[in-house]
């Protein structure tokens, strides 16, 4: 008969059981996530920062690497295309629709909370385009912009607009205009459920607590809701910002950086510099000195606004 | 018994090790441009390669028909990879001169006959890289309705002299129509045929050259006086409103279909998009354009002057197998028939040589070929006595700056005269 009592002598635990894992587990669940990581992630990226100091073009079948120190760096800040061009578009890009992106998703999250009259439609309509490929949402945007007989020309000629009717793509102080409006259709969903998501996170009784006490819904928004909502905002924002720093997928299917690099973006610059026949010399040195350059500056402005965020009390 | 038994298991495994060579792949990857949009090139291809099939059983030919703009990279990208998944065979254009320096594409001296190739080829830089597969002529289209309807009378030498030229935009602009359907929507090319030929009709070849390779500076008088007169070209109405966004299938449509411009500058490959099906985007068979020289500019040196290339290449790729193989298929590929039959097929010149009994009795009565006959005839009359000035590529470089002057900023008014010169002297190909 077993001896239930405090005093029993206690059996001692095999140690799986005593809540610790046997190394072999542990290094069988995590090797495999390691060795993808270290080959997939680690591993590009090292050969990245390693590619900048060399300029590798094949040759003869082979590939010649030459040592060229900082070299590509040397070229990449005196390129007129990617100083006068890709950068400024991009930080544009990056500050004016990170802006919009947010304005948009909070606006609409609240409509939602609100439970704006049928808002379950809306929720899902409102998320849709972020499911579309982002090559589809292009090609299809190309038509829409297109002079003659894109859907948005043809609606501004039908209400007598036609001097507003122009080649929204081929000017050179439209094109960038049409990437970020594009784009923004796009991704803007993609913020929406993260800042409704943060919405929901807010507990109901504060809100009703504040209108019996005379709070108006407009006060209850800026009182209440949006300083709850800051660290999801802080979130959205980054995440806004660096999808904007890389996105690649609409700009090229819509504009391809054109015309004469007037919506050129870093990240389509870098194509062109690596695959395109022309531009590329089929150096792989060049392109990956402009991809660890524009890691840094991401980089930097991320830590750079949450710091500034955090000495705000925002985080 | 044992040594039954170790005899069969010795046979056995001979078998075994030679099986591997009995039921080896003749399988040949073949990579060409000619995607759909082309149909009349792919056709042709496809019966060379069938024709061979046919010939010899034991091959398989996989052919696979790409957009320029994906074949490009997406080579480049199997070859960077060591070759993995690259084609045994690839078709590749001038602009791709790089491949054979980085020693993607064999040298096959002893596979191509260039007794059975136009003149010319044994100068060409690519004569032992590659079976050529059509000559390229640069020409320049025009609409012979509208122009009657605008009142624009062709001289007897179809040929406009600078300033006549000029009157002609101003007559098609202040007509409603652009001067060519030329746009750089999504090709690097379509603005650099004007002052190309600029530079030939006024400095004649070895000049022409010299500038275009980026072998000489462009800052003097005289070529600042010759871009002035082009700059004042295009503000007159050159080139539709829409040339930075249309694309070349839709430039296509405006020059054949939509007729909206009164001339096109364009390659002779222009017949492998508008002549096919009007359902396809091509042009109806009854539209008759003819041919203009290009502009004679005042003084010039070589006014008929037409720039022709070999263009396309069908190569061997250097990390490919089967090599015998692929060279029979391109030693196959330069047979008289298969010149005349490409020529039929798709209207545009083939680069081998062959008379007419080597043309199919197939294709002599074909309504399909037949319907085009008054193309070549307008050639013919047209451009009798042109002189064929080989084209010479430049120095990447270099051709990049061409495109970012001449195909992007300076139609779009985006660079001043002294910028565009700047940007093409900052960019001179390095001296061999």
């Amino acid at each position: 008969m077993s001896d239930l009592s405090a005093n029993a002598p206690k059996k001692a635990m095999p140690r799986h059981r005593a809540g610790r894992a046997s190394p072999l587990w542990i290094a069988a669940f995590l090797v495999p996530v390691f060795g993808y990581y270290l080959t997939f992630t680690v591993y590009p990226l090292a050969m990245t920062f390693f590619n900048t100091l060399f300029k590798s073009t094949p040759e003869g079948g082979q590939l010649i690497t030459r040592f060229v120190g900082f070299g590509n760096y040397q070229r990449l800040f005196s390129d007129g295309i990617f100083l006068g061009n890709a950068v400024p578009n991009t930080l544009i890009w990056g500050l004016v629709g990170t802006v919009i992106d947010v304005v948009t998703a909070v606006l609409l999250a609240l409509l939602i909370y609100f439970r704006l009259p049928l808002h379950n439609i809306f929720r899902v309509l409102w998320f849709t385009p972020v499911l579309l490929s982002g090559v589809i949402v292009g090609v299809v945007f190309r038509w829409v912009f297109n002079f003659d007989w894109g859907l948005l020309n043809a609606c501004l000629r039908a209400v007598h607009l036609d001097m507003l009717a122009v080649d929204w793509l081929g000017r050179v102080d439209t094109p960038l205009m049409a990437v970020i409006a594009v784009h923004w259709w796009h991704s803007f969903g993609y913020s929406f459920v993260i800042v409704l998501a943060g919405l929901s996170a807010i507990p109901r009784e504060l809100l009703e607590a504040a209108y019996i006490d005379g709070c108006t819904r407009r006060d209850a928004v800026f009182a209440i809701i949006l300083p709850l909502l800051r660290p999801t905002l802080i979130t959205v924002i980054v995440l806004s910002f660096i999808g904007k720093m890389r996105a690649f997928d609409v700009v090229w299917a819509l504009t391809r950086g054109g015309p004469a690099h007037h919506s050129e973006t870093v990240a389509t610059y870098l194509q062109k510099r690596a695959f395109d026949p022309l531009l590329s010399g089929l150096d792989l040195g060049y392109p990956s000195t402009i991809a660890v350059v524009w890691f840094g500056v991401v980089v930097a402005g991320v830590l750079i606004f949450n710091y500034r965020a955090s000495r705000a009390g925002m985080t | 018994m044992r040594k039954v038994i170790a005899f069969l298991a010795a046979a056995g495994m001979t078998l075994a090790a030679g099986l591997p060579a009995l039921a080896q792949d003749n399988t040949i990857t073949i990579w060409s441009q000619f995607a759909d949009q082309q149909p009349n090139q792919q056709k042709a291809l496809r019966q060379i390669f069938e024709d061979y099939q046919a010939a010899h059983p034991d091959v398989k030919l996989n052919v696979r028909f790409w957009d320029k703009a994906e074949l490009n990279p997406a080579f480049q990208a199997a070859m960077l990879a060591g070759g993995k998944g690259a084609p045994d065979i690839v078709y590749y254009e001038t602009g791709q001169a790089d491949w054979i320096k980085a020693g993607w594409v064999d040298n096959i001296h002893d596979t191509i006959d260039t007794s059975k190739i136009l003149a010319g080829y044994d100068r060409n830089a690519f004569r032992d890289y590659g079976v050529p597969v059509y000559l390229l002529i640069n020409m320049l289209f025009y609409n012979p309705e509208v122009f009657d309807k605008l009142g624009i009378k062709v001289p007897a030498d179809n040929m406009f002299t600078e300033e006549q030229f000029d009157q002609v935009i101003k007559t098609c602009h202040a007509g409603g129509y652009s001067g060519l359907a030329n746009a750089a929507g999504d090709r690097p090319y379509a603005g650099t045929y004007i002052p190309q030929y600029m530079l030939l009709s006024q400095f004649g070849a070895d000049e022409y050259h010299a500038y275009w390779t980026g072998s000489k500076s462009w800052d003097n008088p005289e070529i600042r006086k010759l871009l002035e007169t082009y700059i004042g070209w295009i503000k007159d109405g050159l080139y539709p409103s829409t040339y930075s966004s249309m694309g070349i299938d839709a430039f296509h449509l405006y020059f054949h279909t939509l007729q909206k411009s009164c001339m096109l500058a364009l390659g002779n490959w222009y017949t492998a998009r508008a002549f096919k099906s009007e359902d396809a985007g091509g042009q109806s068979p009854d539209f008759h354009f003819s041919f203009l020289y290009y502009p004679e500019m005042d003084g010039a040196v070589d006014p008929k002057g037409l720039i022709t290339a070999f263009a396309g290449f069908l190569g061997e790729v250097s990390t490919g197998t089967h090599k015998d193989i692929v060279k029979d298929v391109l030693k196959f590929m330069q047979q008289p028939k298969y010149g005349a039959m490409w020529t039929q097929v798709t209207a545009s010149p083939s680069a081998l040589r062959y008379t007419p009994s080597d043309v199919p009795d197939s294709l002599k009565s074909d309504p399909e070929i037949a319907k085009w006959s008054w193309y070549w005839d307008e050639i013919a009359k047209v451009y009798a006595d042109a002189d064929y000035v080989e084209e010479q590529l430049p120095c990447g470089e270099f051709q990049d700056a061409l495109t970012t002057v001449f195909n992007d900023s300076i139609p779009l008014g985006t660079m001043t005269l002294d910028e565009a010169i700047a940007n093409l002297d900052a960019h001179l190909c390095p001296a061999n």
